[in-house]
């Protein structure tokens, strides 16, 4: 059996070197109901270790944390079904720290 | 040397349960208080995710259930190695915890008359005692404490990892953390110090917890002194689900289903095993046993596809589940989980039973430093019934708070010593010049730990795993954090220089339990060996306390606080 394989496009940036973001592409192994909080954490520990995401899973599907935009429309990293091919990018409302990574603090967004 | 300087009268730990309850009373004492969290404050840590269990005496249920007997289950249940004025105190505390969080706005379920809706959990608990939200009580208690925080203006500081706790003459005053935002070293001044940073089931190849339980609690204490107390009593549960990957962890709490007729676990034989296990033979025991039943089904070859066992989903209608699991249930399907089918579950390890040593005003060993919630030891002993951990904050969490701001409101700020603030920055700021080797990242340190820890630190224990794995152990903290090398050398929200952070209080931390699991030549609660079997009450009626000596952890062993006192 042929491995198949997923494109997986992420935004990245780091507010300190760039001035905008530029688009990482990422081949990973993809299996049937993959989510994808699997492809990012997959993509962090064996192909780029420099990504910033929030690594977490609070196995409630409540915290929020993982929130990022899975091709325009936002949604759960843990629960969001993954696609042969898609993009990833970090939330619109708020302060980008770094790649995917958003700041949740509201007492710094004075 | 440090690049921002924060100074507070509490500074607190860790932003679950505990320490946002902490903050609220330490707030109230009119301390100034300042919690940082290394994830998000008030949403990242692991009382979002408690389910269905919070232990409060209320006897609405049951009338003949009250604090006294909720002491006498715990006591049972740790198998007599708490402290019992710390079991008091949760116990005949925990009905006024709820009551205080009813008041802040937290919904229970309640009956038409005003009594509570108390759930009985399994056959740990006399009664019916548990208090409930649906199937998800963490939730909305955060909700509520979160928009308390807020509302009474109490400072937070999210994505803060605090590597080290400082101490002057005997004394905690302060701590030296790195802002993971910006990479910038803080240090904060604090007259006292209350850690709340919850537990370690990281340590594991498979844990319910979220990813950041990584014991750096116990190891900030334990560097400075600290005792920790009940180390080897690691629960393990039996309910996580093993397939399909996305659910790896997640917890699906069906004990609670069988009261209602659902099918017992089963195995690949079809046969039903639970209670073979059993010393009294119960058919719906507690946590501690479901975990190694089925440990030793999957060793003997009769475990599930994906190495646990089967829950019949459909012993049950699919209603009576979204009744009562409903965001469990949801979640799971949420997650591709297919609810004709049977669904597998399995061990993970969940939650430390012992921790830092503390009193009953929740002092540890180290002056000035504070500990509650799951890093700190003494209120459960050997294991811990499902849903004391939910009183456990609550009813410490104030305690914590109280005496913690009142000690800071009754004293100057220490001055700091700069040389250790200066090694510590050292220390932290030196992982960001090692690059280059990509096999010696920190996530892989961490796999080999993990399948370490899984292997001989778990489940079933014997001599010869736990001699190994303490060597190896001993191995990764002299040649393994030496050779971490990151994969990028930048500050800003760094992954690989969090993870070589946390891979080295891993390893203290996973000393400290093999250790103390080596110690205890016997079986009790949560704490299994093959070698031995059985509960040698005549010898190990002890707490094992570890603190920190030249080469590895200095034991004490004393005879537990129950049993000298029945002694008299």
């Amino acid at each position: 059996m042929t491995e198949i394989q997923a494109k997986v496009k992420i935004s990245r940036m780091d507010p300190e070197k760039d001035v905008g973001f530029r688009t990482a592409t990422y081949e990973i192994p993809y299996t049937e109901g993959m989510r994808v909080a699997q492809a990012l954490r997959y993509i962090y520990e064996n192909l780029d270790g420099t990504l910033a995401f929030r690594n977490t899973f609070c196995k409630r599907g409540s915290c929020g944390l993982c929130r990022v935009l899975v091709d325009k429309k936002p949604a759960m990293a843990c629960k969001a079904v993954m696609k042969p091919e898609v993009l990833i990018e970090p939330l619109p409302e708020r302060t980008v720290v770094k790649d995917l990574v958003v700041d949740f603090d509201r007492s710094e967004e004075s | 040397m440090y690049d921002e300087k924060v100074s507070v009268d509490v500074l607190i730990v860790g932003a679950g349960g505990a320490g946002l309850r902490a903050a609220l009373e330490a707030h109230r004492q009119k301390a100034d208080v300042l919690i940082v969290s290394k994830g998000v404050a008030g949403k990242s840590g692991t009382t979002p995710t408690a389910l269905t269990g919070y232990q409060a005496a209320f006897g609405h249920e049951a009338p003949e259930d009250n604090p006294r007997v909720h002491f006498e289950d715990t006591l049972k249940n740790g198998q007599y190695l708490s402290n019992p004025r710390l079991v008091e105190i949760l116990t005949e505390e925990s009905p006024q915890s709820v009551l205080d969080l009813e008041s802040l706005g937290v919904k229970f379920q309640k009956r038409p008359d005003g009594r509570f809706i108390q759930k009985r959990l399994d056959q740990s608990q006399s009664y019916p005692r548990s208090v409930r939200i649906g199937d998800s009580l963490g939730a909305p208690i955060m909700a509520v404490l979160r928009r308390e925080v807020q509302r009474t203006g109490i400072k937070t500081l999210s994505d803060v990892y605090i590597s080290k706790i400082l101490v002057r003459g005997g004394m905690a005053c302060g701590a030296v953390g790195i802002h993971l935002k910006t990479g910038k070293l803080i240090l904060f001044r604090a007259k006292t110090v209350i850690l709340a940073s919850g537990g370690t089931a990281e340590l594991f190849s498979l844990s319910t917890n979220p990813p950041e339980s990584t014991g750096d609690g116990y190891v900030l204490a334990y560097r400075e002194g600290a005792e920790i107390i009940d180390a080897e009593f690691f629960l393990f549960l039996g309910h996580a689900v093993l397939h399909p990957e996305s659910a790896k962890g997640v917890l699906y709490p069906f004990q609670y289903l069988l009261w209602l007729g659902a099918r017992q676990l089963y195995n690949s034989e079809n046969e039903f095993f639970v209670s073979g296990y059993d010393p009294e033979g119960k058919d719906n025991p507690s946590r501690d046993v479901y975990s190694r039943a089925i440990y030793y089904e999957v060793r003997e070859g009769r475990g599930s596809r994906h190495g646990g066992a089967y829950f019949d989903l459909a012993s049950l209608p699919l209603e009576t589940l979204e009744k009562e699991l409903p965001s469990q249930t949801r979640f799971l399907k949420q997650l591709g989980v297919d609810f004709t089918q049977p669904l597998e579950l399995g061990v993970a390890a969940h939650f430390l039973c012992g921790g830092v040593k503390i009193n009953e005003r929740c002092e540890t060993t180290l002056k000035g430093l504070y500990a509650v919630g799951e890093v700190a030891g003494g209120v459960h002993g050997g294991a811990r019934i499902g849903g004391n951990a939910l009183a456990e904050l609550f009813v410490f969490g104030k305690r914590a708070g109280k005496f913690a701001a009142e000690q800071a409101l009754s004293q100057r700020f220490l001055p700091c010593d700069v040389r250790q603030v200066e090694a510590e920055s050292r220390r932290v700021f030196d992982f960001l010049t090692r690059t280059g080797k990509p096999e010696n990242r920190p996530v892989h340190l961490k796999r080999r730990l993990q399948n370490l820890m899984w292997n001989h630190v778990s489940v079933a224990r014997n001599a010869s795993g736990l001699g190994k794995a303490i060597a190896e152990i001993k191995k990764m903290k002299t040649d393994g954090i030496p050779n971490l090398s990151l994969a990028g050398s930048h500050r800003r929200f760094n992954l690989d220089w969090l993870g070589a952070l946390e891979i080295t209080h891993m390893l203290e931390m996973a000393e400290i339990i093999a250790t103390a699991a080596s110690a205890r030549t016997e079986s009790r609660a949560s704490h299994y060996r093959d070698d031995f079997p059985d509960c040698n009450d005549a010898e190990w009626r002890k707490n094992i306390i570890l603190s920190i000596g030249e080469d590895g952890p200095r034991m004490k062993i004393l005879p537990a606080l129950y049993n000298a006192r029945t002694a008299k």
